[in-house]
């Protein structure tokens, strides 16, 4: 590929994008991160919270490993960014609403329009608050996990899916706009899934009182809102033409959770995490349609 | 010349009872074989009337078993159906309802699972319709929760010191096939009625007491400490499938329960019966306590009913202290309130076409 070409991805990460830019690309020591060291957060988001980190608006990399992946551009949203929602949901018609892009994000769509792929790893990290034990015991029915423990009460999916569809919105409707703005190939990656013993999690990110107070649900129930929050996550980007790109399974144990050494914080992957999912990515960018 | 009845107090005479200058003085319960401690907890099952009573228990101040509760994360206005007796088992109009149920909680019977599904695309559970008024996501879903309701229904044999069950009825339609019964005729509120399917039964007093034998062994192996407290509901039959007046089976029905239960408080030390029937229905109460339409009990006749119950059973409990606001509400209030409280949950109501609601609401 010349290199007068444009970008050979599009990057649209929250925090799950960091251990893949740390696998992937020498963002680091482009923008000079030594950002404040906080201990609540893993090596990866050192700086992750700091303002000014990131720039507000993208920013090229370049590819580490011997992939076809060399020329890469990053949005990374950070909290610091100041940036606001990328999409406004405007009541419509009686039962319709409309989406409106940000002045930033429609700027940025209208940049990327093209061929190049774009990945998307926006949010993905609601589920870690429904995995503290703060409910009394329960349980509920999900498809792709069938067993219901004996004993417990069942609450309606319906109540389970009220709380998923807030979180699948998150992703849904940014990448619907995008879909609408950009002919560019897209695809979503899943977060990883709940972390085999997260008790043993050095850096609690920001849930260091409740996880005092609450301790984690079990791992069933906990992969059990992962599973329901990504088959509904999937199904609804599928439906808008958005591929989506699952967990790398060498990262998972046999039960499905996220296996130790792959794990960085609560609920992110680390750097090893990254480079699975960045060999994922490349896999599909390969069989992307131009 | 003197008579075995010289020395009766006056709660034996007729004359003398009907002159009391209220219910409570009349002595209602007098023939009680135990009361009950503030510390005891009551388990309450049984036909819509049980609602009013585990409702003025519970404002009263005393202890029910809540096996099956609302869990946080389903919205408290969600027709969830919890609430209305110590599990969502919906009402048991008969004795075979609540020996059925037992038995397939202690593990006596397999559990039974028959659904339909709604108009709105909701599932019930057809051996508890309007349990769950919001019904259930999917035919799963009502098989799981079955298994977890007769889980709790266990569990409120092994916590409770008392039940408390008011049985309603005698006629009920039964699953030809599986042999048990249902609580309402399938087709009232959910699924269709087959004649090939579905049979109709009038319990005798022989079928009646089997059950309620049956029931107080099961409540025994379970729970040694438990006693029964049994009520006869003095609502009437919404409508009858014997060919004969809905008056005339109504009466044979409470005949029918109140002969059974008497045998059985006769036969068990742990069984007793309460006369909330008689207090509502007797002629002292002078047809006071029937709401319009001659069937259901106005909120004055449940009060006066708990009235006694605590005097004569647990005198240490809170007073007067019925669930209705003291202030004299306003003709629409009332209105609406009398039609909140006539609307108990009663799935008799959808026998007759005139007041069916609509199904799949």
């Amino acid at each position: 590929m010349p290199p007068s070409a444009g970008p050979d991805l599009y990057l649209l990460v929250h925090s799950h994008g960091i251990a893949l830019l740390d696998a992937l690309t020498d963002w680091r020591a482009r923008l000079k991160s030594g950002g404040a060291t906080d201990p609540r957060y893993g090596a990866a988001y050192q700086g992750w919270y700091a303002a000014g980190v990131f720039p507000r608006m993208p920013f090229e990399v370049a590819g580490l490993g011997a992939g076809r992946l060399r020329r890469i551009v990053a949005w990374v949203i950070s909290a610091g960014a100041l940036l606001p929602p990328l999409v406004t949901r405007v009541a419509g018609a009686p039962g319709k609403t409309t989406l409106e892009a940000s002045r930033e994000y429609d700027e940025v769509l209208r940049a990327w329009r093209g061929a190049t792929p774009v990945v998307s790893m926006l949010f993905g990290n609601e589920h870690v608050r429904a995995t503290l034990n703060v409910w009394p015991p329960y349980d509920f029915l999900e498809p792709s996990q069938p067993a219901v423990a004996p004993g417990l009460p069942l609450v309606d999916e319906g109540f389970i899916d009220a709380q998923i569809d807030e979180w699948v919105s998150l992703v849904y409707f940014p990448l619907a706009m995008l879909k609408q703005l950009a002919p560019n190939p897209l695809a979503h990656v899943l977060p990883p899934p709940p972390r085999e013993r997260p008790e043993a999690a050095r850096h609690l990110e920001k849930l260091h009182d409740e996880i005092a107070r609450y301790g984690f649900a079990p791992a069933w129930l906990r992969l059990k809102w992962y599973r329901r929050y990504c088959r509904k996550l999937a199904e609804r980007l599928q439906s808008i033409g958005c591929a989506v790109i699952e967990p790398p399974a060498q990262a998972c144990s046999g039960e499905g959770l996220l296996r130790e050494e792959f794990a960085d914080g609560l609920s992110h992957g680390n750097q090893a995490y990254g480079a699975l999912t960045a060999a994922r990515i490349e896999e599909w960018a390969r069989s992307a349609p131009a | 010349m003197s008579t075995p009845y010289d020395s009766l107090p006056p709660e034996r005479f007729w004359r003398a009872s009907a002159a009391a200058p209220d219910a409570a003085a009349v002595g209602f319960d007098c023939g009680r074989k135990f009361g009950f401690a503030a510390a005891d907890r009551f388990a309450t099952a049984g036909s819509c009337f049980a609602q009013h009573f585990s409702r003025h228990l519970a404002a009263r101040g005393a202890r029910i078993v809540a096996a099956e509760e609302r869990h946080p994360l389903v919205p408290e206005a969600s027709g969830h159906g919890y609430g209305v007796f110590s599990t969502r088992s919906g009402n048991l109009y008969t004795a075979r309802h609540l020996r059925e149920l037992l038995e397939q909680a202690l593990g006596a019977r397999a559990p039974l699972v028959e659904c339909v599904r709604r108009p709105d695309g909701r599932w019930v559970d057809l051996l508890r319709p309007r349990a769950v008024p919001m019904g259930f996501a999917s035919e799963e879903h009502v098989a799981a929760d079955r298994r977890f309701h007769l889980h709790a229904v266990r569990r409120m044999l092994e916590e409770m010191d008392v039940l408390v069950f008011t049985l309603g009825l005698t006629e009920a339609w039964e699953n030809a096939e599986g042999g048990y019964c249902y609580p309402v005729v399938p087709g009232a509120v959910a699924g269709e009625f087959s004649a090939q399917r579905h049979r109709f039964v009038n319990y005798g007093v022989g079928a009646v007491l089997a059950d309620l034998r049956r029931v107080a062994e099961l409540v025994e192996g379970v729970n040694r400490r438990a006693r029964l407290l049994l009520t006869v509901s003095p609502v009437a039959l919404a409508a009858t499938a014997e060919p004969r007046s809905v008056m005339v089976s109504s009466s044979a029905s409470k005949s029918i329960l109140r002969a059974a239960v008497d045998e059985l408080v006769r036969a068990l030390p742990i069984a007793d019966y309460f006369p909330s029937y008689e207090i509502v229905t007797g002629p002292y109460a002078r047809g006071r306590y029937w709401a319009e339409g001659a069937r259901e009990v106005t909120e004055e006749g449940v009060a006066v009913v708990m009235e006694v119950f605590v005097r004569s059973r647990m005198p240490g409990l809170a007073q007067g202290t019925a669930p209705v606001a003291a202030a004299p509400p306003s003709h629409e209030d009332g209105a609406r309130r009398l039609q909140a409280f006539l609307d108990a949950e009663c799935d008799e109501l959808f026998l007759d076409p005139a007041t069916r609601p609509t199904q799949g609401a």
